[in-house]
């Protein structure tokens, strides 16, 4: 007998094909692996195998019966077959009792045309039903909360969402109700789900069962328009995809990024699409005796080019976390260089905020999953700012990552808590936290054998971008000094000193968010130009208003809390307004800079000059500050 | 030239003239257009007609497979929800729009070979002439046809509102 | 309407018994019927904070096993196994019977609100005594219409099966009858027949 080598590794046979995958390989990925698919519905590559559905039954040698290719772990030199007729007979049998009582209302179902259930049914299904009866009826239209309706008939009792809510967000909300003909999906008494992850169900649902309620009747699959970006609801960076049509946003998808979001997607961001959706062409307005006259975008913009020069030297600014890398590039240029007002500040109004530093990203996202120990200081508040932390949090833990919540001020617990041998600790915060979390890590770094890590959570998709462009008075893009010519940070302004100020308020979602005593020095001052997406309610202040572009209108690039360069997409066309780069460069070129960029890109190009760890832009990856010489 | 022929001669003319007395005696073939209009076959693809059931509610629940089964892409359809107060389908769903661009439409009939709901038909009407573009842009309310073609016909279904409307068997 | 706290503290005794607190629901649950006859919501909602479980794994577990009243019913479940052995020793008439002597079909309970009739019951393990049916948690063998007459005359006054007594709450056991045959202790005033006796 020849002696077998024993290795991880498992040589199978998939309808003749060899593969070699390692051990406890499911049969459904190693025939993926060569491209063989095989059909499933319950089966999900970030839950365990239930084999419910039965959809992916295969035949494997020297099994009496056919195997559920989601649930069998491969072994060396089985043989699978998958296209059979006895796995054909299988599977028109499994799909017919599936579409027993499945109400075929396909013409009104959201999912019609991007539903597996269909797809699978014309690829492998019956060409027709030989069932004849009245079919059973179950409650269509079911509100499962505000967010997303249910449509009972439909599910086909998969569990995918069921196994969501327990093994992925971990708040077991669904749960299958009754049992055999009569099971239903639902939550406790009916009473409406608070998940915050509920848009997930319905992007994993296989069939129309679990929908949005945002997106109802909305559009066809096939009519929308598909654009690559950024989710603009946090810091998190969480791809999406924004699906438009007919130029309105429909809704937003995730987009799986391994490395970010790992396929999911809050509510709070996928469902933050109706604040980004264009409610119309307003006209840019100037302050004209008092009183806000419509004017064309020249006007507007000579008007404000006008009154910050006569504020030279002078002049406060504050952009949004929300703005593009090259719009912040091009709007701390403009007073640095044109204006010659370093008072540039980026952040929500705190009386004391410490300023940010390249090592408060040293803790990638997924390596959450990599450390021992995690201690997230300050708890819900900083699942709240990020939401989709709680999903990689839950999913480590699973792991057996030791998690801790505690709040900010308890540092002294987790400073007990993480034991002195632990391998790889991290501590994530609020920015707003960062010095208990700096402390923290000072701590545990003397305690702790292993490497102490911190991740701050910032405010606004673009929050890391600002700070690592310098949206700062007293940084330069790339956290360089000013030496000595700091300016003066948002909480000094009012305290006098400043003629003018140009708030850039880009989203909605992070907006300036004057406090009263910032209201009054604001109309105080002889110049205010707000140029901004959605009417705010510092517009009565204004002596400018310029109307900007929505985050789903303008291309460029976003830096996450991990400080992860990622591109965001043009998904909706507002070429009556111009780009917000555009009403920058134009100000600009009021007061003599020779910019001339044509597009977008032009300017990644030169910040890219600027601040050459951005070149990470194309790769995909984080910006590793570290490597700076 | 025979004699023969001399004498055949008139006979040949008569025979012509019977052909033609012949065609008098026949039904006309001309119509007094536009005082009269042509009567079309029963299968005659002319402009589209959207259905109502019998109790006046629309047969259309904008799922816009017309639209995607249309060749030359005439057809726009947005779909909303019926509610309590407005219900204007028997489902769930109904068309809030349904434009036809009758310029660009070839009168195929794949409309109504997709509609699953056999809401849009082609009509009778094939009268379609007009002076600008943009009245070849037919609405909802032009392609539906009049409430009270529904309501006496009773050879529809009847569909109440609560009750689901039939699905396509396949 | 809370649970008593002897209720409770049985349910806190079961979570703790078990490795994994979802074991101890069916036991919990069973307690919450006991008590109160039926499980509500709010019960169901109660026993998912003592146990510390979400109330959806519950209301799922609950709602599985048919067992688990969701409304009240009769003070009394009677339940007559309808197949095949049963069936072979005559149960099509003992339900006919008892529907008759009840005035009540499957499913439905009595005007005074005594019995319940469930009929369309399957196999309840009893073969050896066929027909027979479950009264409340016991088990009614060789069912004759004298002894169903004696039996439902006594569920008309007994107090429901969670407001008795504890002691009288034995579950059905095997006892050896004087005759050496096997039969099941059945309410007092109605011993069980032996077959012997019945013939």
């Amino acid at each position: 007998m020849a002696s077998t080598v024993v290795t991880d590794q498992v040589t199978l046979t998939v309808n003749g094909q060899s593969v070699t995958v390692p051990k406890g390989t499911l049969i459904l990925d190693a025939a993926k692996k060569i491209g063989i698919d095989i059909p499933i519905f319950c089966s999900h590559p970030k839950m365990a195998p239930v084999a419910v559905c039965r959809m992916c039954l295969v035949e494997v040698e020297k099994m009496p019966k056919l195997q559920p290719a989601c649930a069998v772990y491969v072994a060396d030199g089985m043989v699978v077959r998958t296209t059979t007729e006895q796995v054909q007979k299988y599977q028109k049998g499994v799909l017919e009792f599936l579409l027993i009582n499945h109400p075929l209302d396909c013409p009104i179902c959201d999912k019609g045309g991007e539903c597996p259930l269909q797809d699978q049914t014309y690829q492998y299904g019956p060409g027709a039903s030989r069932f004849d009866f009245e079919k059973a009826h179950f409650d269509k239209a079911v509100p499962l909360s505000d967010k997303i309706v249910l449509d009972r008939e439909r599910c086909i009792l998969c569990w995918r969402c069921t196994r969501f809510s327990e093994e992925i967000s971990g708040e077991r909300e669904l749960a299958l109700i009754q049992r055999g003909v009569h099971t239903i999906i639902g939550t406790f008494n009916d009473e409406p789900a608070q998940s915050n992850y509920q848009g997930n169900w319905t992007e994993i649902c296989p069939v129309g069962a679990l929908t949005s309620r945002e997106y109802r009747f909305i559009s066809r699959p096939w009519d929308l328009d598909r654009t690559a970006s950024i989710c603009p609801g946090c810091s998190m960076g969480c791809n999406i995809q924004v699906d438009a049509r007919h130029n309105r946003i429909g809704r937003f998808q995730s987009r799986e990024n391994l490395a970010v979001d790992d396929g999911w997607l809050c509510d709070f961001g996928r469902y933050s699409f109706p604040t980004f959706q264009r409610q119309g062409f307003e006209a840019p307005r100037v302050r004209q005796d008092g009183k806000l006259v419509e004017v064309s975008f020249e006007e507007a913009i000579a008007a404000a080019a006008d009154g910050l020069a006569q504020a030279r030297g002078a002049v406060a600014g504050w952009a949004s976390p929300a703005a593009t890398n090259e719009e912040l590039f091009l709007f701390q240029r403009l007073f640095r260089q044109r204006l010659q007002s370093p008072h540039i500040d980026h952040r929500a109004f705190r009386p004391t905020w410490p300023d940010p530093d390249p090592d408060d990203m040293t803790l990638p996202i997924a390596d959450l999953e990599r450390c021992d120990y995690v201690v997230v200081l300050g708890g819900q508040e900083v699942i709240d700012a990020a939401p989709v932390l709680h999903l990689r949090l839950f999913k480590s833990e699973r792991r057996g990552v030791k998690v801790l919540k505690i709040d900010a001020e308890q540092g002294a617990r987790a400073r007990e808590w993480v034991p002195a041998d632990a391998q790889a600790v991290g501590i994530l915060a609020t920015v707003s936290h960062k010095k208990e979390a700096t402390d923290l890590q000072a701590a545990l770094g003397k305690k702790v054998k292993g490497s102490v890590r911190r991740l701050l959570v910032v405010r606004g998709p673009n929050g890391r971008g600002a700070n690592d462009l310098g949206i700062l008075p007293n940084f330069r893009p790339g956290y360089e000094g000013l030496n000595g010519q700091s300016g003066k940070g948002r909480a000094e302004w009012g305290k006098g000193g400043i003629g003018a100020a140009y708030i850039f308020e880009a989203s909605p979602l992070h907006a300036f968010e004057a406090t009263e005593d910032e209201r009054r020095w604001l109309s105080g001052l002889k110049t205010l130009v707000m140029h901004r997406f959605r009417a705010s309610p510092l517009d009565d202040l204004a002596h400018v208003i310029i109307p900007g572009r929505a985050f789903t209108e303008k291309a460029g690039t976003v830096t996450n809390m991990e400080g992860r360069v990622q591109r965001i997409g043009r998904a909706i066309d507002a070429d009556a307004v111009p780009d917000d780069w555009m009403v920058l460069q134009a100000i600009a070129r009021k007061l003599g800079a020779p910019w001339d960029y044509h597009e977008s890109s032009d300017i990644t190009a030169d910040l890219l000059d600027l601040i050459p760890q951005y070149a990470a832009v194309d790769r995909g990856e984080r910006v590793l500050w570290s490597e700076r010489t | 030239m025979s004699i023969r022929e001399v004498l055949e001669g008139p006979l040949y003319i008569v025979r012509a003239l019977a052909t033609t007395f012949k065609h008098n005696a026949r039904p006309r073939v001309t119509i007094e257009y536009p005082e009269r209009q042509k009567v079309v076959p029963p299968r005659h693809r002319g402009r589209h007609i959207l259905h109502r059931y019998a109790d006046g509610l629309e047969k259309c629940v904008g799922c816009e497979l017309c639209a995607i089964a249309c060749p030359v892409g005439c057809i726009v359809v947005e779909a909303a929800e019926n509610t309590p107060e407005r219900r204007v389908s028997p489902g769930e769903r109904y068309a809030k729009r349904y434009e036809i661009n009758l310029l660009r439409c070839i009168y195929c009939g794949m409309c109504e070979e997709a509609c699953p709901y056999d809401a849009i038909t082609m009509g009778p009407r094939y009268d379609l002439a007009d002076d600008h573009p943009d009245k070849f842009i037919a609405v909802k309310e032009d392609l539906l046809e009049p409430l009270q073609a529904s309501l006496g016909d009773t050879a529809r279904p009847s569909a109440a509102p609560s009750a689901q409307a039939e699905p396509r068997k396949w | 309407m809370p649970l008593r706290p002897d209720t409770v503290a049985k349910i806190q005794d079961y979570a703790r018994r078990y490795p994994s607190a979802q074991s101890a629901i069916l036991p919990a649950l069973w307690a919450v019927q006991y008590e109160q006859g039926y499980v509500t919501d709010e019960a169901l909602a109660e026993v998912a904070t003592h146990l510390k479980l979400p109330p959806s794994l519950i209301e799922a577990t609950s709602s599985f096993y048919s067992m688990f009243l969701t409304r009240p019913e009769g003070r009394h479940e009677v339940m007559i196994c309808v197949n095949a052995p049963c069936m072979l020793r005559g149960a099509d008439a003992i339900v006919a019977y008892a529907e008759q002597r009840l005035g009540i079909r499957d499913g439905q309970t009595t005007s005074d609100g005594a019995i319940t009739l469930r009929s369309t019951i399957e196999c309840l393990g009893a073969c050896g005594g066929a027909p027979m049916m479950q009264v409340d948690h016991r088990f009614e063998e060789n069912l004759t219409p004298d002894r169903i007459n004696a039996i439902f005359d006594h569920l008309r006054t007994a107090p429901a099966f969670h407001e008795q007594p504890p002691a009288e709450k034995k579950p059905a056991r095997r006892t050896p009858t004087v005759s050496g045959e096997i039969t099941r202790s059945g309410p007092s005033g109605a011993r069980a027949r032996t077959r012997k006796a019945s013939k």
